[in-house]
């Protein structure tokens, strides 16, 4: 037996995942829906850097090698020279697009990062939903009786039997879902493995001397089941939501992907690399980053589940 | 059958009870109220819920799966056309599957917590976590596009190829990189599972007796581990048929594959609620079938669960 770790090594990885969604967005270093002068700014490689030119009409332009002189601005734009005389020009900026900008030059880095929030929190917080929905199921049939189990077993086999996508299509066809909407709507369609499991352990528990014991001591079913039952249950039900958590992050993004998800212009992961589609060939940075994000996202949760899983000792199934 | 009627209800009144516009498809929104209403009349949603339930499914009974909103053409035809396609990348994509992750569980488990098992494990966590359809971009965009080693849509080249022969291997063709990219992700999950039940198998009394017994590594591998550990992986097949289904949609939607799932996603876009509730019913039922298929086949392979 090796010594168990501290508690505070096992949440590392969840607690990290929600400062980045929590953080993401406010370390976006631009706007992730600006589009300064799109003819001039679209598909521009990482590491691109631009002075704007702000104008007095409201315009303004992206421009290479920007300088003054002689009552003008000069620079280049679109592979032209471009001169704008200094009574209309009401501001300089400069943007350095790190990781490149997409077709209506909208700066990716930022969009990544303000991406981060709806592209972890749905995930996450459908993963913890899904997980109560399941235990709340399995408590409620289990004090009902025997009936109400085995009733409660078919009917989460055929749930369990619908291809979520498919389903998730068709609801998002129906109406158009919020982000609010789509983690409500990942959670009520993903109950089913969290209620089957605890449901097993539970009925498993029923025979126990623990439970037996407190059944003869007039303990009534229902207290017997969330007094006795559940903290038994609880350990395997948790490593498996951790372990299927990383689905749900995945799911969330290639609902975004095939258009059911976030909705442009607001950036996610998913909806991002869905962006990047029409560019593959010439623009590989628009696919290349938010899938990055997303694969490592995804491996931290999972190693931490594997982590999780040493910690409270569950047995593999 | 209890399975059958449930999915047939909850995917029907998932679509339906919903609030949601299903009237837009095919309406031009400057068209007034009444055009609405009527509109409403003509597909039948200004009948009760219920009666609409019934006469539904009186119509799946039948084999009527009703006529679709875009076009007015019987579902059931272009529904019943997409199934090959589907199942041809499903199956071949399982092959795929096993035939890479059970190689690799076999060597990760002769030395548990050795380098290689670590490494294949690591892997095998990354590949898990790395999202389908960016996988499906990136090979298209490498070997499709820059190398042109394979197609990059459809099921076959438009031009008719000479000769049945060479049909099936352009059909192939078409078939291999969906097929590779959708067979390896799976094997991630499958992976994992196999090894942790390789692990536990390989420590139980009858497979050191039969190491004791002087046979070779291999021959306790086949013979004893294998045969013990496949009546639940056949099992877990079956079960994993609907994340199969799933993953297969995005798979056909990011090499341009006609299928049950491109042709959801067409659905889902064209708002087209017959369709689209017909492809998820019929994919639903046909992973109740295998998975039927799996747990009579996990009852051959290993007559201890006959009793159950």
């Amino acid at each position: 037996m090796t010594e168990p770790r501290r508690p505070s090594g096992v949440l590392a990885a969840p607690l990290l995942l929600a400062a980045v969604a929590l953080a993401g967005p406010l370390l976006a270093p631009y706007p992730p829906e600006e589009q300064i002068d799109p003819a001039a700014g679209a598909l521009l490689p990482p590491g691109s850097a631009r002075d704007v030119a702000l104008l007095a009409d409201g315009r303004s332009f992206l421009v290479d090698d920007l300088a003054s002189g002689d009552g003008a601005w000069t620079g280049r734009r679109l592979g032209r020279s471009l001169r704008l005389s200094a009574a209309d020009v009401v501001g300089i900026d400069r943007r350095l697009f790190v990781l490149g900008t997409d077709r209506f030059g909208r700066d990716v880095h930022s969009r990544l990062l303000a991406g981060a929030r709806p592209s972890l929190a749905i995930g996450g917080l459908a993963a913890t939903l899904a997980l109560v929905l399941g235990l709340v199921a399995a408590l409620l049939t289990s004090a009902a009786g025997p009936t109400a189990v085995r009733l409660t077993r078919g009917i989460t086999g055929g749930l369990l039997s619908i291809p979520r996508l498919f389903l998730l299509l068709g609801l998002a066809a129906a109406l158009p879902l919020g982000p609010a909407g789509l983690t409500l709507t990942l959670a009520l369609t993903s109950w089913m493995p969290t209620a089957r499991l605890v449901g097993g352990e539970l009925r498993t528990g029923e025979r126990t001397d623990v439970a037996l014991a407190a059944r003869a001591a007039g303990a009534s079913r229902a207290r017997v089941v969330l007094l006795h039952l559940l903290p038994a249950a609880l350990p395997a039900a948790l490593t498996d939501a951790a372990l299927r958590a990383g689905d749900f992050i995945l799911l969330e993004a290639a609902l975004s992907f095939l258009g059911a998800g976030i909705q442009p212009p607001h950036p996610s992961w998913g909806s991002m690399v869905a962006e990047s589609t029409d560019v593959l060939a010439t623009a590989w940075w628009l696919s290349l980053f938010p899938g990055l994000a997303l694969l490592a996202a995804v491996a931290t949760v999972s190693f931490w589940a594997d982590r999780l899983r040493d910690h409270l000792d569950v047995r593999a199934s | 059958m209890l399975g059958v009627w449930v999915v047939l209800t909850v995917v029907f009144l998932a679509l339906q009870l919903l609030p949601g516009q299903p009237t837009r498809a095919g309406l031009d929104p400057k068209h007034g109220r009444a055009a609405q209403r009527e509109q409403r009349r003509l597909l039948g949603l200004d009948r009760p819920l219920p009666a609409r339930y019934a006469s539904w499914l009186a119509g799946v009974a039948r084999g009527d799966w009703g006529r679709s909103w875009s076009d007015g053409r019987p579902v059931r035809a272009q529904v019943a056309a997409q199934i090959q396609p589907t199942l041809e990348l499903a199956v071949a994509a399982l092959a795929v599957q096993y035939a890479v992750a059970l190689p690799l569980a076999a060597a990760a488990v002769r030395r548990p917590r050795g380098p290689l098992d670590l490494s294949i494990r690591t892997g095998a966590t990354l590949l898990y976590a790395a999202p389908g359809f960016w996988l499906g971009l990136l090979a298209l965009r490498l070997l499709g596009l820059r190398l042109g080693w394979f197609p990059v849509a459809g099921l076959e080249s438009l031009q008719p190829a000479a000769g049945v022969l060479a049909g099936v291997i352009d059909r192939l063709h078409h078939l291999l990189l969906p097929a590779l990219l959708l067979g390896s992700a799976s094997a991630a999950g499958l992976l994992r599972i196999a090894r942790n039940q390789m692990l536990e198998i390989s420590r139980e009394p009858f497979v050191l007796a039969a190491q004791a017994r002087g046979l070779s590594e291999g021959r306790v591998l086949g013979r004893h581990v294998l045969r013990r550990a496949a009546g639940p992986l056949v099992q877990l097949l079956g079960a994993s048929l609907p994340w199969l289904f799933s993953a297969t949609l995005v798979t056909e939607v990011v090499f341009s594959r006609p299928g049950a799932g491109r042709l959801a996603f067409q659905a889902f876009r064209a708002r087209d609620q017959p369709v689209l509730l017909a492809c998820t019913a019929v994919t639903a039922l046909l992973a109740i079938f295998g998975r039927w298929l799996a747990d009579l086949l996990h009852l051959k392979l290993d007559p201890r669960t006959r009793d159950d």
